[in-house]
């Protein structure tokens, strides 16, 4: 039995900034730890649980019956079938705030790995947001069942979902990386977190339509600066209106995401240097 | 730098400071030194966990590090989810570590329970599935951290022959050890990090002698001085230690066998003339506590004279097998209960020889019975 990796392994740690097309190659070697991760959140995320992977369609599907059941009593939306929208922006919600919160927590929850084993510890903040859209893909099938049953129609436009959620992706691991490493200098985030989650939860058109706040000068432009809102309402086009999701929307959400991959990149790779001393 | 906080200030404490060295492909280094020294911060800085503040550490190969025992398992994991784990947590493909998976299981000795959790298993369990993979998953540079003081002797025997194969295999290994013998016996060469620095580096055995003289020529402490003894308050000063030497078969020594004689000539001051007690006390690296003799318990009267002298302790046969060793020594009065001066663990040795713990006096008899003679 040889070696299995020879002289090409030749490292230098100095300090600096390091280069984030260095942390790629590091990526691509460990492939297989992303799967593996990935495996290891899902299965303790539903380890000793009755219904297990069931939870991840039974819990949009109850937030859907009591934000249906509050809101045809409280506030009247102008929106027919009115579950099939929320659900429209529910479920990707869903993937991004457990994504995001999730990551937030990531580089210290796993303190003993990252304090004993040289590893990319980008991984592990990326690790919350795979495993919030393998949470996703599956329960986006309730949309498949629901749309039909509710009888909204479902046509082409649904050929835009890869892309959405590909977007998704980028946008969240942005993010990701650069709370992560914050939250390992600055705890307090991890108990802020969940509020900006809330806030952001709100300021984002998945339980009252889009056109709410266009009166409000303020509100409403604040809304269409949202990213998230563009993402969503990307979903909401394919699942509830049976229209292509506007391309201005997904262009702006692909360069905010790409700019936030890189500035998460190089805050990661800046931080991650003393994690091992602080986590 | 580590920047730390004290007070509400924060200052700048350097683990290591220019620390230059460098190992050869293939090479066994040992790196010794106190607790807090910048032992283990330089390998952590090797295994890449740590990024240096200032200068740079370069590093070919591969690297695996077995830093603390377990290497960052997961407790709610199998033994084998385990293996799986840290071998791509290195970088290393899935077929490759199925390749090497029996080979684990079977250095690890844990056969059937490599199907449970690690959260079950006992620590020495702990340690062997933890030198094993980390072994096995065919590093070019090994690193690693004390664990070999962990486990049984028969598995730390089964450790140090691997490891000399993977030294014949041309493997570089960097240990970290306190047990100045396994780097003796081990390592072709050492270095002793001292407060951060390099204070010696070369053969083993000259590193590890400096060591072991800087260590017994640390500063005597102040008679008087803010020191307790618990339990007897602080110490009088009226009588101070003011040499130890060790003495064995053929003089001053600080590396001796079981079978040695050992002498101990404990120099003192005294301003006083009186009867005073003399303890000795003999720990093994690990804390524990071997032997200990003591003048006033035994009844041996000691009555010192004003000035200068020296009492002598001597150990026909040392009986302590190999390992590192420290002695304490204290002078007390009796009568008032307190001790006039105290060296704790300041005065180490070692021992080569013998596997046990300690070597007894023994003797063999025969007894052959008359037995039955045919016809």
């Amino acid at each position: 039995m040889g070696p299995l990796v020879s002289q090409r392994y030749l490292s230098t740690y100095r300090p600096g900034w390091l280069l984030p097309i260095r942390d790629l190659t590091e990526l691509v070697e460990h492939r297989d730890l992303l799967s593996l991760l990935i495996t290891k959140e899902l299965k303790i995320k539903y380890k000793g649980t009755t219904l297990g992977f069931m939870w991840s369609l039974l819990n949009p599907l109850l937030m859907m019956v009591v934000y249906t059941a509050i809101f045809s009593v409280i506030a009247r939306f102008p929106l027919q079938q009115y579950p099939i929208y929320l659900l429209s922006g529910l479920l990707p919600w869903t993937a991004f705030a457990a994504a995001v919160t999730g990551a937030t927590l990531s580089i210290i929850l796993n303190g003993h790995l990252v304090r004993r084993v040289k590893f990319p510890n980008q991984f592990l903040p990326i690790t919350s947001v795979a495993a919030g859209l393998v949470n996703l893909i599956p329960s986006l099938g309730i949309l498949l069942v629901f749309v039909p049953a509710f009888g909204r129609s479902l046509g082409w436009p649904l050929l835009a979902l890869p892309l959405l959620l590909l977007l998704q992706a980028v946008f969240t691991a942005g993010i990701a990386l650069i709370l992560s490493a914050v939250t390992v200098y600055f705890r307090d985030l991890e108990h802020l977190i969940g509020i900006l989650v809330t806030v952001w939860f709100f300021a984002t058109p998945i339980i009252y339509p889009l056109g709410t706040f266009s009166g409000h000068r303020v509100l409403g432009t604040l809304l269409l600066l949202n990213p998230m809102t563009w993402l969503i309402s990307g979903y909401q086009a394919v699942w509830y209106y049976d229209r292509w999701p506007e391309a201005w929307q997904l262009l702006a959400l692909a360069g905010t995401g790409v700019a936030l991959w890189v500035v998460g990149a190089l805050v990661f790779g800046r931080l991650q240097r003393r994690f091992a001393e602080e986590v | 730098m580590l920047v730390r906080r004290s007070l509400g200030e924060w200052q700048e404490l350097w683990a290591l400071r220019d620390v230059t060295f460098s190992v050869r492909a293939g090479e066994t280094l040992g790196i010794i030194g106190e607790n807090g020294s910048g032992k283990s911060t330089t390998l952590k800085l090797l295994a890449g966990i740590l990024a240096p503040d200032r200068g740079s550490i370069e590093i070919a190969g591969r690297v695996s590090s077995l830093l603390e025992l377990g290497a960052g398992f997961q407790g709610e994991y199998t033994g084998r989810e385990n293996i799986y784990l840290y071998g791509v947590l290195l970088g290393l493909r899935r077929h490759q570590i199925e390749q090497r998976f029996d080979d684990i299981v079977a250095f690890s000795e844990l056969g059937s329970m490599i199907e449970y959790p690690v959260k079950n298993y006992s620590s020495g369990m702990y340690m062997r599935l933890g030198f094993a993979v980390a072994v096995h998953l065919d590093p070019d540079i090994l690193l690693i951290d004390e664990v070999l003081a962990v486990g049984d002797a028969h598995f730390q025997q089964k450790c140090f022959e691997y490891l000399e194969g993977l030294r014949a295999a041309g493997r570089t290994i960097v240990l970290v050890s306190h047990d100045l013998e396994s780097v003796r016996r081990f390592c072709e060469r050492a270095i002793w990090i001292d407060h951060g620095r390099v204070s010696a580096d070369g053969p083993p055995e000259q590193t590890i002698q400096s060591y072991l003289d800087a260590t017994a020529r640390r500063p005597v402490r102040a008679p008087g001085e803010d020191y307790e003894v618990p339990g007897f308050g602080r110490l009088t000063g009226d009588v101070r230690i003011t040499s130890v030497r060790l003495l064995g078969n053929q003089g001053e020594t600080r590396s001796l066998s079981p079978q040695d004689r050992l002498t101990l000539e404990i120099g003192y001051t005294s301003d006083v003339s009186s009867g005073v007690g003399v303890q000795v006390n003999v720990f093994r690296n690990d804390g524990t506590h071997c032997t200990d003799a003591n003048s006033y318990d035994e009844g041996v009267p000691l009555r010192l004279k004003r000035g200068s002298g020296s009492v002598r302790l001597t150990f026909p046969r040392l009986g302590l097998n190999t390992g590192t060793y420290d002695i304490s020594i204290g002078i007390f009065d009796p009568a008032a209960h307190r001790f006039h001066d105290f060296h704790e663990r300041r005065y180490p040795f070692t021992v080569r020889g013998g596997h046990a713990v300690v070597s007894i006096d023994h003797t063999w008899d025969l007894e052959v019975g008359a037995g039955k003679r045919a016809g």
